[in-house]
Order: structure tokens, then sequence, then C-alpha cells
């Protein structure tokens, strides 16, 4: 740990900021010393991702004080934090693909001559700080094609370029293989060495003790704990981010019936490619939550693609209750008895200007009581609509109203809602509860073990693990497009599933 | 309590409130024109409205002129809707209006029978010249702006090079490009005697209630409305996309085609070069429809009041030294002022769709799809 009385470089007080009802955060403190490395973590929805938007000045604070170096700022949008020497490695990177690493960084900022963009002095200052940092890239390689921790790099050094002082990492390690993780980590380390002050934002405990000096948490908009990395563990974190101890929630045992989803050697090879899915085998049965384990970027997406007839698998056989659905329609697909919670509620899952009675109905409107002969029953349709906002605890006014105008949970729970009542004998249910708060997550939880006990089959695709371990009755980890284990229900702890989803090999695992 | 029932109201007249702004803008840097050109704005539109709406005759003057803008309005709704911004009405309208004049005239039979024929070739005819583009997209990825522009051109050209050389009439004027007149007897009736208007407006009337119970009682209209709001959507839901871009597209040219016909059959009784490219009935009902979101019963209303404007223009010119561009003018400010209704919207969207943004879609490598925006 760092000198605590080095200098507060710093300092946020009384940070409030509220959605409509939502209060994301609730009178937050933030302080940061120079050369530190402080970790914000929190489950999510906590509203650690806000706190960050705040300072990055992507959002506003609806009250409290930033200063920096002891001066008060305000901070109204992303350049002048960038002139102030705040930057942010987002979780999702912002690069141009078609063009070099040089071209990526110095976009904004450009090294000129005369009227005229300098592309020579561009590549000279980047091969330097690359070479300062020991951060090696090549500048003059184009960004198309680049692994995700090459780009994450060119992410780092381009904030490095704006000259930033206090870096903030947001989720970092959520796309990352471990090995890519493991030299993240590093870079974190070298930088705060080098003097500068680091914000990560995770929730992943372990990457905390590694790296971080301070640690603060945050549960439900408010700060509830600040202590030095040093005078806590793993299980105390743990406990002060969920605000109880985890309980297992009761499963009931289930016999193993028939197999209702059975996959056999599916390969998909990507547009560039690249095999997304290697030969994937599994199955799902009757009464049973089968969970797909993995580092986001695994092949998790296009399973649930392929398995949809959302996107064209290469080769394999898929079978739905007996009936081979591979690369059919997604019409035919629904047809054969297949439910899915898309992984991204408003691309896939619903459309922001319809109606809630009509996002309501999407694939399964051909249903004859909401249409006949190619004409809409609207009254059927809205009192189905009525009814499954009142059963899901939908927070609407009226069915009327769009999509849009829901929160992310209440939004999620309509969609949840039009693929669980379908009562479908397979549900795939991919990332059902991202970043919702935890109420709706609970109840989301609720309904699929009630699907389960129904007799449904459901494979969950999650990058939760606590998700994942919660809910599965069998544990299929993915890495690198390929199934590399299998566990049962108690027989695998999250650390080993890391391993796994980490590309290792374990003992107690069934393949 | 009193907030819920002023957002209650707010969001019945929302969807009313911005064309109106939109016209009210419009209409005030028209009157700052008229200021510049030495009149009195006030009087201007008095004489303005009075030459479109004042008298009968004006009246239904203008109720025939909206016949071909709501028409083709409600064609460019219905494939606006569902995502496919076509700007080919002009060309299927002539499509449908060429053809129609020629059959009703050339084919042999009775006449019943000429008429039949004319009619339902001509809506087939423009239908397919409709479904060219689409296949053009299907097929080459060719944008459908600008496929179906540049299709209006060889429509017009083509049909030229046929009424001159093959289907001329040489007993009037011969510096005219047109072709024979149909018979009287096919020609629709008026409505009123004496007065222009015709039963094609009647026609437009019902295809404005077909054209919403198609949008927003059917399963169709609501797949296409469904695309026009977010495709991935549609994909994931089984609708076929495809499906709804042939439907619609055909659907949209073959209602093109009708006003083209109403008009050979209701006012001109023959196929005239240039006479649908001049008055810009194609375009203006594109306007009718962005004005009115797409909404059929906005596009009859709109229609009539644009045609309005022209009318009115026409009235200024004959009584004032406003020059007639005037409309033209105005015209153009409501569509400046919808377009930008169009891109705040879009805007909006792309902000508001949710205070905590689930993150943007993943690819397999992690990185943001091209359309995901960039910002540094």
């Amino acid at each position: 740990m760092k000198d605590p009385s080095g200098d507060v470089i710093l300092e946020m007080e009384g940070i409030v900021k509220t959605y409509d009802t939502l209060v994301a955060n609730d009178q937050i403190d933030l302080h940061l010393r120079h050369g530190e490395i402080l970790a914000v973590i929190g489950e999510n929805g906590a509203g650690k991702t806000t706190l960050m938007k705040v300072l990055y000045g992507l959002e506003q604070a609806d009250s409290g004080t930033i200063r920096l170096r002891g001066e008060p700022v305000q901070i109204r949008n992303t350049g002048q934090a960038i002139d102030r020497g705040i930057g942010m490695v987002q979780q999702h990177f912002m690069l141009f693909d078609p063009f070099t690493v040089a071209e990526n960084i110095v976009y904004g900022k450009e090294p000129r001559k005369g009227l005229f963009f300098d592309l020579d002095q561009a590549n000279k200052l980047i091969s330097e700080i690359s070479r300062s940092y020991e951060l090696p890239l090549n500048p003059t390689d184009k960004i198309q094609g680049m692994p995700v921790g090459l780009r994450q790099r060119v992410e780092i050094l381009k904030v490095l370029y704006q000259n930033t002082e206090i870096i903030i990492f947001d989720e970092p390690t959520a796309v990352l293989t471990p090995q890519e993780v493991h030299e993240l980590l590093k870079t974190l380390k070298k930088l705060a060495a080098d003097g500068k002050s680091i914000i990560i934002v995770t929730h992943k405990l372990n990457e905390v003790m590694e790296v971080a000096d301070r640690v603060m948490v945050m549960r439900a908009g408010k700060l509830v704990a600040e202590m030095a990395v040093s005078d806590t563990t793993i299980e105390e974190l743990s406990f002060l981010m969920v605000g109880r101890h985890l309980v297992e929630t009761e499963i009931p045992a289930m016999n193993a019936a028939e197999k209702v989803l059975a996959v056999q050697n599916l390969k998909l090879l990507s547009e560039e490619g690249a095999l997304s899915l290697d030969d994937v085998s599994l199955h799902v049965r009757a009464g049973e939550i089968v969970g797909i384990a993995g580092v986001s970027g695994n092949g998790q997406s296009e399973l649930a693609q392929a398995l949809f007839g959302l996107k064209h698998a290469t080769s394999g056989q898929i079978l739905v209750n007996g009936q081979d659905v591979f690369n059919q329609s997604v019409k035919t697909i629904r047809n054969a008895g297949v439910a899915m919670i898309p992984e991204d509620r408003y691309l896939w899952g619903s459309a922001t200007q319809a109606t809630l009675s009509e996002t309501a109905i999407m694939g399964h409107y051909a249903n004859p009581s909401y249409s006949k002969h190619g004409m809409l029953n609207i009254r059927n349709i809205n009192s189905f609509a009525q009814r499954i906002i009142r059963e899901f605890n939908v927070k609407a006014d009226s069915i009327r109203q769009k999509t849009s105008s829901l929160s992310g949970g209440n939004a999620q729970k309509l969609i949840v809602a039009r693929e669980i009542v379908q009562g479908t004998p397979l549900l795939l249910a991919c990332e059902p509860t991202r970043g919702i708060d935890v109420g709706a997550i609970n109840f989301i939880h609720d309904q699929l073990i009630d699907k389960r006990s129904k007799g449904a089959a459901i494979l969950l695709i999650s990058s939760d693990l606590s998700e994942i371990l919660k809910l599965s009755d069998r544990i299929y980890v993915i890495y690198e497009g390929k199934i590399n284990s299998e566990f049962q229900r108690g027989n695998v702890t999250e650390e080993e599933l890391g391993l796994m989803m980490a590309g290792g090999k374990h003992e107690n695992q069934l393949v | 309590m009193k907030t819920s029932w002023s957002k209650k109201l707010g969001s019945i007249l929302a969807p009313f409130g911005q064309p109106f702004l939109a016209i009210f803008l419009a209409l005030l840097v028209g009157a700052v024109a008229i200021m510049i050109s030495g009149e009195n704005p006030f009087k201007i539109y008095r004489i303005m409205f009075n030459g479109a709406f004042g008298s009968e005759y004006y009246l239904l003057t203008t109720l025939t002129r909206a016949t071909p803008i709501i028409v083709t309005g409600l064609a460019a709704a219905l494939c606006w809707s569902s995502n496919y911004m076509g700007i080919g009405g002009e060309g299927q309208m002539i499509v449908g209006g060429f053809i129609c004049a020629v059959v009703s005239y050339h084919f042999p039979g009775p006449v019943w029978f000429k008429l039949l024929s004319g009619i339902v070739l001509a809506i087939a005819g423009s239908g397919l010249y409709s479904l060219f583009s689409a296949w053009l997209l299907d097929k080459f990825k060719m944008s459908l702006a600008i496929s179906t522009l540049m299709l209006n051109y060889s429509a017009a050209f083509i049909t030229m090079h046929f009424v001159q050389n093959v289907f001329l009439d040489k007993t009037v004027d011969a510096k005219l490009v047109q072709t024979h007149l149909i018979a009287e007897s096919i020609r629709l009736p008026k409505i009123i005697e004496g007065q222009r208007l015709h039963w094609g407006f009647i026609i437009a009337v019902v295809l404005v209630i077909l054209t919403w119970i198609l949008m927003n009682r059917t399963t169709f209209g609501y797949e296409s409305r469904m695309n026009g709001y977010n495709s991935h959507f549609c994909d994931y839901g089984g609708i076929n996309s495809k499906k709804i871009m042939y439907g619609m597209l055909m659907l949209s040219g073959m209602v093109c085609g009708i006003a083209g016909i109403i008009e050979v059959l209701g006012v001109n009784f023959r196929y005239v070069h240039n006479t649908y490219v001049s008055a810009s009935f194609a375009w203006i009902g594109l306007n009718a429809a962005l004005i009115s979101g797409y909404n059929p019963i906005g596009i009859l209303i709109t229609s009539i009041f644009l045609a309005g404007i022209s009318t009115g223009g026409s009235a200024l010119a004959r009584s004032t030294t406003v020059p007639l561009e005037i409309s033209s003018i105005i015209q153009g400010f409501i569509t400046l002022f919808i377009s930008a209704k169009i891109v705040i919207q879009f805007r909006k969207r792309q902000v508001k769709t949710d205070p905590r943004p689930l993150e943007p879609p993943q690819h397999s490598n992690g990185e943001i799809p091209a359309e995901g925006g960039l910002t540094s």
C-alpha cells in the first residue's frame, strides 16, 4: 500500500444522481490519492458506473462537488474531463477499425504540420509513449483483426497520449482472457508506480485484492464501506457488496427426464474465418437449468444465435424434442417450442418506439387468439399485455406507452414475461439479468426456477458466475468456442469455475 | 394529479405538436418573404386561404389537386414506416398512368374490358417497377434512395419515348407529348356535376381507411411497423424481413400506380408527358407522409392543406404582385422543419433509450459495431 498521507489529487463529495425515481448515487464521497489504485466495487446497478460517468463528464450530478488538487471544478463534458487530466478506458472500445493504431490514438489531438496531419510525427510519438510505458504496440498496425487485449492497450495508450493523470478503468477485465487480465493488472501497477492515479471499477474481488491499494464498496447507490485492501478479505468484501451472506435459494430436486435440446458437434466459422464455435456438444433435459459459464466473447453469443436461427452455423446437429432445427429459420425454431430471452434487450428484445402491447406479442402474435387470417385481435392482445404486466410486476402506466419509457429492469421483466408465458418446452435465457437492479434480478430468477419446476428445459447463458452457480443444475464452461468442462450442481466452486473459464483443467469435471 | 393530467394531455397532443409547429414556422418564414416583396402577409395569407378553400369552386379544385397527393402519400407512408425509404413514387405513378392511358385506349374489346385491363395492368406494372428497386437492394445492396430516384427519371423518359414514337395523339397540337383521349364512358364521374372534383377523391379516402387498417389491424402491418422500429427485433421475433421488403415496396408501388390511374381517368383522360413531374405530386405526397408521421388520417388532412397552399398560390399570382413561388417557399420550409423534427427524434432515441444504458451490442471480439458511434 502507498503512503496513506500521499497527496489527495481528487475529491468528490456528496455526489447525488437520480434517474426519475431511482437514486443511482446517494451522497457518495470519493478520495483519490496521487499514485494509488482505488477499486470501486459493487453489484450491477450499485451505481459505480454512474459515479464514474459523473467524474468523466458523461453525466451531470444533481448535487455535490468535485475538487481536483483542492480546486473545485465543473465537468460538463468529456472534453473538459480530458483537459483536466481525467481519462477513461471504456468497457467497450471506441476505435475506428480500418485505421492504424497511431491514427486512432491521436484522433482529436493530432500533431500537425501546418494545416496538415503529420502522420510520421504521430507514429514517432506513439512509439515513444508505447516504449516508455512498456506497452508494446506497432503504431502502423490496423485495428481490424486485433485481439481484444491489444485493442484495450490502444485505448490505454490513447488515454496516456492525452496526458491524463487520473485514469478510470470501467470493468476492464470483462472481455479479457485470463492471460490478458494478468498483463493488464501488471500494466495498472506500472502506471501507478509512474505516478498515475487509477480508479478501477469492477466486481471481480480477486482482482481487487491483487492490484488495488484501497477499495470503496457501493450498494444500491450508497457508499457502504471504504478501506485499505490490506485490512480486508474477499469474504468481507463480498458480504459488503451483496449486503447479506448469500443464501442458497431453495431449488427443488427434479428427476432427470428426456433431452429437450441436444446439440452435437456444432461448428461456426465467423465471417473473419475464426472458429467461434468449435465442436460444441451439449444437451438440456426437461426440468433442468443448464448454465453456460465463460468470459464473454468466448462464443456464448454465437451459440445462442445459432441455436435460435439468428446465425447460420457451419456444421453440426441441433435437435429440439427430436426435431432437427439446424440452420432453420427463427420462425421454425420458435414453432418447434423454443423461446429466448435475448442478451441485449434493446438490440434484439424490443423496439423502443413500440408500445408495451406491441413488444409483448413479438414472436407469438400468430397465435390464433391474437390474430386470425392476418387480422390482429386488438382486444385479446391488450388484455394479454395487461395480464403479463400485472403478473410480472412491470411498473408501467399504460400498455400504450412506449417501451423506451420503461426502466431497464422493467423492460427486461416484460421481455422475460413474453418469453416465459408462452410455455415453451425450451427457453434460452441469455444474460437474463444483466444491468438491472437486485429486486428485478431476484424476481427473474424466481420465474426461471418456476418454469423449470413446470418441467421446462432452460439453457442459461450468463457471464455472471454467481447467477450460473445459483440457478444451474449442470454447468458447461465455454472457452474459445469449446466446451472445456462440465460440472454438476454443488460440485464446483466459483474459483474452480474461474480457472476453467481461463482454459484450465480440473479433476471434478465430468468430461 | 395536475401533473399527470397535463402529462396525459401532452402525450395525446405530442404527435400533433410538431407538424403544427413546423407549419407555423414555415408560414412565419413565408411572411418574411412576403414582406420583402412589399406586401402585407396577413392580406396575402387571406387571399391564399380564400383561393384554396374560400368558395365551393376553390375548395373542390383543392381537393382535386389533393387526391394524387393523398394517394402517393399513403404509398410513401407504407414503405417508409417499414424502414424502406423509397423515393420512387413519381416514377411508379408515371408507369401506372402511362399503362392505364395506353391500354384503355388501344386494347381491343368492349369498353369495360379496356378499362379493367388498363387498371389491372397499370397496378401490376407500377408494382413490378417498385419491385425492381427491392430486387436491386436485395441482390446488389443498392441503396433504395438512389435506385428509386434514378428510376423516376427512367420512367419519365422511357414513357416519353413511347408516347412520342408509338402512342402520340397527332390530332391535336403536335408539340404536346400525350396519348389519345380515352373513351368518355370510362372516365371517372364527377362528384358534383359541373365541378372538377371526381370520384378519385372518394377512392383516395377509401385507400386512407384501407391503409389505416393494413397498418394497424393486420399482422403484416404489425410486422412492417416493427421492422421500421427495429429490424433486429423482427429477426428475433421470427419475422421474414425480405417478405416485408418485397411486399411493402410492391404494395407502395401499386398504390402509386393507382394515383396515376386516378389522374388519367379523372383529370387528364390521357397520359401527358411531364404533368406528374411538374406538379410534383409524389414529392408533396412524401412530405405529407413525413409531416403526419405516416398516419393515414394525418396524410389526408395534410395533403389537403399542402394542395391548398398550391391552389392558394395560384390565386395570388392572379390577383397580386407576389410571385407564385411563395407557395413553394412555404412548402420547402415545412419540409425543412419537418426533417428537423425527424433528426431531433432520431437523436432523442439515441440518447433516451435508457438512462442506465445496457452495454452496446457486443461482437465476438468485443468490438463495437460500426453504427455504435464514436466518441473520444
